[in-house]
């Protein structure tokens, strides 16, 4: 059963040039100098109840604001978007008692109060009756550890720390579906692990539809079956994440610091993609040369000081969607 | 319902840890308080009665007046929005099952709340003992003073929740915000001088604006300046503007939404 279908969704934003002051601010309300920028432009998709779907793209690709148009915040320019048979941003207040939202880069907590205090606000704004409620703090408290967390104010818990208390805030009234804008963002690579667990526990055992925003294509390989993949407002990818890879992903990285300059580097079946001083970037197809056959001709010939491997970035792959040509 | 009075609850604990500012606060007000007390004081030596008004009454007055005018240092709701459309944090307001009008008045009743509680009824107390004031000639007096003071409280939040609203078209709402509410507001109100003192010209205007109902009303009920029926009256046109002001911001609040544009995440 669909639970989220967005059809030729579209968002403009009207940028004027305002310049400051009082009098000439008031003025913004009036000037006709402006441009259009289209922050998404033409998406589709249908989500089933229960998926836990990656949304990616590079900065400024359009998740956001995806994002706040799914959770009723803004109103499209054009297209539909239909949840739950409700239009999210017409049936706001009863629609939001139905979703969870976290955004990675603010919190929805009250800075000044304890942790505590605001989950007992949250309780009354989404009126959740107490048994629920006692069940559901004792349930994230386990599995998130809350325990020594919840006595602090907001404003002095770290940022892993802050988001571990932010999911359980937008978790507690049992939504059906869980929006995350960029969860992980800024957070250490334990952290990250953490997060991404979580979520999928929380999908897996409660049921919860998950839509997860990220630049970083670790959130979301082994934790969403379905992955969309936004560029400049358009969806260019649509399926899972194993087709990606085979197809676009093969490509590795080695990033090698020589010991000492040379004026020209060839190796077979390596591209030396970038050059910063002694520092050299060799990109290889995975399926044509395995990366210790790249380790042993590159220290044939020359002299290495340091290396690492690296996996595609988002921006990598995106790069490589467009150049085959496979923008469906 | 319930779920305003938390953010009441929450609003008046929060504002328990700005403890020092508030004394200091308070301390200001009184100093400004006996100047006014002083200069009635001169100016009414040797006269016994202007405008209906002797020195007793007109010191009552002040006094309730500058009382009053507490709810404007205080509640700066208009600011409150502003900070919450520059930061995005309404983003987070308007992800839940709340009205953001009905939110922010609850949050402005818990604040207030305490100022009443630790600004306002000791000002009143001290100038009362001190001074000598004026009680309200009875129970229903009293009765009545106090709707009309949360009249006029109301009428004061949504004159600042439309202004605040502004902030969603406008980059820049401090100039509104200071001309209306700390120039228009006060001159209108009544908070410095009763409004019979006012010229006819300006008594008039004052009669026809919503700011004579947030001061003036509940402070000429207070000192016997308006009895009997004429308070029934009063009290029906304070209900009539706070019941137009809150729909009014209604109405530009859900037309804000529509143009409602937060960038980042
Ligand atoms: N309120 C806004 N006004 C103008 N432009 C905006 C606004 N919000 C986002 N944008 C622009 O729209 C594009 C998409 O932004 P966003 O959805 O935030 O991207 P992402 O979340 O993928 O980084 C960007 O070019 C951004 O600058
Ligand atoms: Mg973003």
């Amino acid at each position: 059963m669909s639970i989220i279908k967005v059809e030729h969704l579209c968002k403009q934003f009207k940028v004027r040039e305002r310049p400051a002051g009082f009098w000439r601010g008031l003025g913004g309300l009036f000037s006709r100098t402006h441009h259009i920028i289209q922050a998404v432009d033409d998406v589709n998709f249908t989500l089933q109840r229960g998926d836990m779907v990656g949304y990616i793209g590079a900065n400024g690709a359009g998740k956001s604001t995806t994002i706040k148009m799914l959770t009723g915040i803004l109103v499209p320019t054009s297209g539909k978007i239909d949840v739950m048979g409700l239009t999210p941003y017409q049936h706001r207040r009863q629609y939001t008692r139905r979703i969870g939202v976290v955004f990675g880069q603010r919190t929805q907590l009250w800075w000044d109060l304890p942790v505590m205090d605001s989950f007992e606000l949250l309780k009354h704004i989404y009126e959740i009756p107490e048994r629920t409620y006692k069940q559901n703090l004792a349930f994230f408290s386990e599995l998130l550890q809350l325990d020594c967390l919840t006595s602090m104010p907001v404003r002095t818990l770290s940022l892993g720390e802050r988001m571990r208390c932010d999911l359980t805030a937008a978790l507690l009234h049992n939504p059906e579906i869980l929006y995350l804008d960029e969860p992980t963002i800024g957070l250490d690579v334990v952290a990250k692990e953490q997060v991404r667990q979580f979520l999928q526990r929380v999908n897996a055992e409660r049921q919860v539809t998950v839509i997860l925003t990220t630049h970083d294509l670790n959130d979301v390989e082994k934790i969403c079956q379905r992955l969309l993949i936004i560029d400049t407002g358009r969806i260019i990818y649509d399926g899972g994440i194993d087709a990606l890879k085979q197809r676009y992903g093969r490509t590795r990285m080695l990033i090698v610091d020589l010991a000492r300059a040379y004026s020209k580097i060839q190796i077979e079946n390596v591209d030396v993609i970038r050059r910063e001083g002694n520092r050299i970037w060799l990109a290889f197809d995975r399926d044509t040369i395995s990366a210790s056959e790249v380790i042993t001709r590159v220290t044939a010939h020359y002299e290495i000081q340091d290396l690492t491997i690296s996996e595609p970035e988002i921006e990598e792959i995106v790069r490589k969607i467009y150049q085959s040509g496979m923008t469906d | 319902m319930r779920k305003y009075l938390a953010f009441a609850a929450n609003a008046f604990q929060r504002t328990l840890t700005y403890r020092f500012e508030l004394w200091v606060e308070l301390f200001i007000n009184v100093l400004f308080m006996l100047i006014y007390v002083y200069l009635w004081k001169a100016l009414y030596n040797g006269r016994s009665a202007v405008e209906g008004y002797d020195l007793t009454r007109i010191l009552t007055y002040i006094v309730v007046s500058q009382t009053l005018l507490s709810f404007h240092f205080t509640l700066r709701i208009a600011r409150v929005i502003e900070e919450k459309v520059r930061t995005g944090e309404v983003v987070t307001d308007l992800m839940k099952p709340i009205d953001f009008q009905l939110m922010l008045l609850a949050t402005g009743v818990g604040t207030t709340f305490h100022t009443v509680l630790f600004n306002m009824l000791p000002k009143l107390l001290l100038f009362y003992v001190g001074l000598r004031l004026l009680l309200p000639g009875s129970i229903l007096t009293v009765g009545v003073f106090i709707i009309s003071v949360m009249l006029g409280f109301v009428i004061l939040f949504n004159i600042e929740f439309l202004i605040g609203i502004l902030a969603f078209w406008v980059v820049e709402i401090r100039g509104i915000y200071f001309a209306v509410i700390w120039g228009i507001s006060w001159f209108f109100s009544g908070y410095f001088l009763p409004l019979e003192h006012y010229p006819d010209l300006l008594a008039k205007m004052a009669e026809y604006l919503p700011f004579q109902a947030i001061i003036y009303s509940p402070t000429a009920i207070y000192v016997g300046r308006i009895t009997g029926s004429a308070m029934v009256g009063v009290l029906l046109i304070q209900l009539f503007w706070a019941v137009v002001l809150m729909g009014l911001g209604r109405f530009a609040y859900l037309a804000a939404l529509r143009k409602l544009a937060i960038q980042g995440g």
